[in-house]
């Protein structure tokens, strides 16, 4: 899912990067002799330089974000160890990357609500029954 | 039966004798009760599905208690309350004797879903006078026996029909309780009249009930009839001894007390249901709470989710535009390159 910041852009960018290298030949570049071309192809560079870094700053950056909030989302669900052990069962978190941690922890709560929600109105149904009783009546249903 | 008033200690030979709902609906609620204390978080679907089971039984207990009809006496020892409901019965199922014989309740059929209960007399122990009186709480009608032959109301007898008022809410004993005077056969009308005319006063006066139903009886006299083999004799014997008055009266009222009877039966129901529903609703608690925790992670990891697909975004925007740069590079170059050939 996300894989731009996990790094699989970064790895596609420096490969175009990597290509163009591999036959613009830039050692040459002075032979030419149109200096308007050589500055803009300067200029290009240093702003796909610097766009690589600034990519390369956003990743860690994003990356250590993600790191900390699957860390906060972890310690809330463990903050309950019998609830956590019930909802992710056998599960080892430890060995998951972030992404799949967030995952199983998602996919996990909203199972349990749709569960718990239906106990909730199988108690509210039985209520229901209950109420509904008057003398006379053989059976509940 | 009547609307109980307050609480009546119930004592194990009573509810041996008694056959009624009323314990055991007491003892499932109670079973309930602790059924959801103890298993309420961990089997919340196990509890829900007793609780219904139990209300079940509650509602068979009370359909087949609400049909059943209890005429109880009272009075002091050696009235003749057991003699009566011999007669009634037509069989000596209640020890008669001029000592004790009676000390605890005891019930028999009369007919279909009528039944009678013998009670301890009053005076002759205190816990016989509890025993008698915790029966009395669940009494169709009372029939107060009171011998002739002591002439008007004893004061113990004014402060146990006292006692007996209290059982029961507003003017509920003033339709639910007839007098028996026994021994009707040793005196003459004049003098009947007169006993009763003081005994109507001291209800009045002391009690402030008026309308009580009277019955005159004489057990002996039945008891002629029984033995008697000439037709019109016997028929004389039976029509003076004043107990075929007390079966007329108790089968012409067994309706009107079986609608009373469901009356009370609706309101045990409804209280049951209201607990029943409570203890159910206490079952959400715990529930509420898993929900509140699994909501609180769900929310979370939607939030984190929603942020980095958003940070994603973002850099594979930025990879777009880096890429198009370098590609732009990439093009620049090659015209570069082939012009500089060229010339």
């Amino acid at each position: 899912m996300f894989v731009a910041i996990i790094g699989g852009g970064i790895v596609g960018i420096v490969a175009v990067v990597g290509r163009h290298d591999d036959h613009s030949d830039h050692s040459d570049h002075h032979n030419y002799s149109d200096s308007n071309v050589r500055d803009k192809i300067a200029l290009m560079e240093q702003e796909i330089s610097d766009l690589n870094k600034k990519m390369e700053r956003m990743q860690r950056s994003y990356g250590e974000e993600l790191k900390n909030d699957v860390v906060s989302l972890t310690d809330n669900l463990m903050s309950n160890k019998a609830l956590a052990r019930e909802l992710i069962g056998s599960e080892n978190l430890n060995d998951t990357t972030l992404e799949d941690k967030l995952d199983i922890i998602s996919a996990a709560t909203k199972k349990a609500l749709v569960k718990e929600q239906k106990r909730l109105d199988e108690i509210d149904k039985t209520i229901a029954r209950i109420n509904q009783i008057e003398l006379g009546s053989d059976n509940l249903n | 039966m009547a609307p109980r008033k307050g609480t009546v200690k119930k004592t194990p030979d009573s509810i041996i004798n008694q056959h009624d709902s009323d314990l055991s609906v007491d003892f499932l609620l109670q079973t309930m009760k602790l059924d959801v204390l103890k298993n309420g978080k961990s089997d919340t679907k196990g509890v829900l599905a007793r609780l219904e089971k139990y209300m079940l039984e509650i509602v068979q207990k009370l359909n087949s208690d609400s049909q059943c009809i209890n005429v109880i006496n009272a009075g002091l020892m050696n009235h003749g309350k057991s003699s009566l409901f011999n007669s009634l019965l037509d069989s000596d199922v209640f020890k008669v004797n001029d000592v004790r014989e009676t000390v605890v309740n005891r019930r028999e059929q009369y007919k279909n879903n009528i039944f009678l209960t013998d009670t301890p007399g009053l005076e002759a122990a205190s816990e016989d006078d509890e025993e008698a009186f915790n029966t009395y709480s669940r009494a169709n009608y009372i029939l107060f026996v009171h011998t002739l032959r002591t002439g008007e109301f004893h004061a113990k007898e004014v402060s146990y029909l006292k006692r007996l008022q209290s059982l029961f809410p507003g003017n509920y004993l003033s339709t639910h309780l007839g007098i028996v005077l026994t021994f009707a056969d040793s005196y003459t009308p004049d003098e009947v009249y007169a006993i009763k005319q003081k005994i109507i006063y001291s209800l009045k006066e002391e009690l402030g009930l008026s309308d009580i139903r009277f019955f005159e009886v004489s057990n002996s006299r039945y008891q002629k009839s029984k033995n008697e083999t000439n037709v019109k004799r016997k028929e004389s014997f039976l029509n003076g001894s004043g107990i075929c008055e007390i079966r007329k009266f108790i089968e012409e009222y067994t309706l009107s007390w079986q609608a009373e009877n469901r009356e009370l039966k609706q309101g045990i129901l409804k209280n049951c249901q209201k607990e029943c529903a409570d203890l159910m609703t206490s079952l959400k608690e715990p529930l509420n709470n898993r929900i509140q925790y699994f909501e609180k992670l769900k929310n979370q990891s939607c939030e984190v989710k929603a942020k980095f697909k958003k940070m994603d975004k973002e850099i594979n925007k930025s990879c777009s535009n880096l890429a198009k740069k370098v590609q732009d590079l990439d093009k620049l170059i090659k015209k570069w390159k082939n012009d500089v050939e060229r010339y």
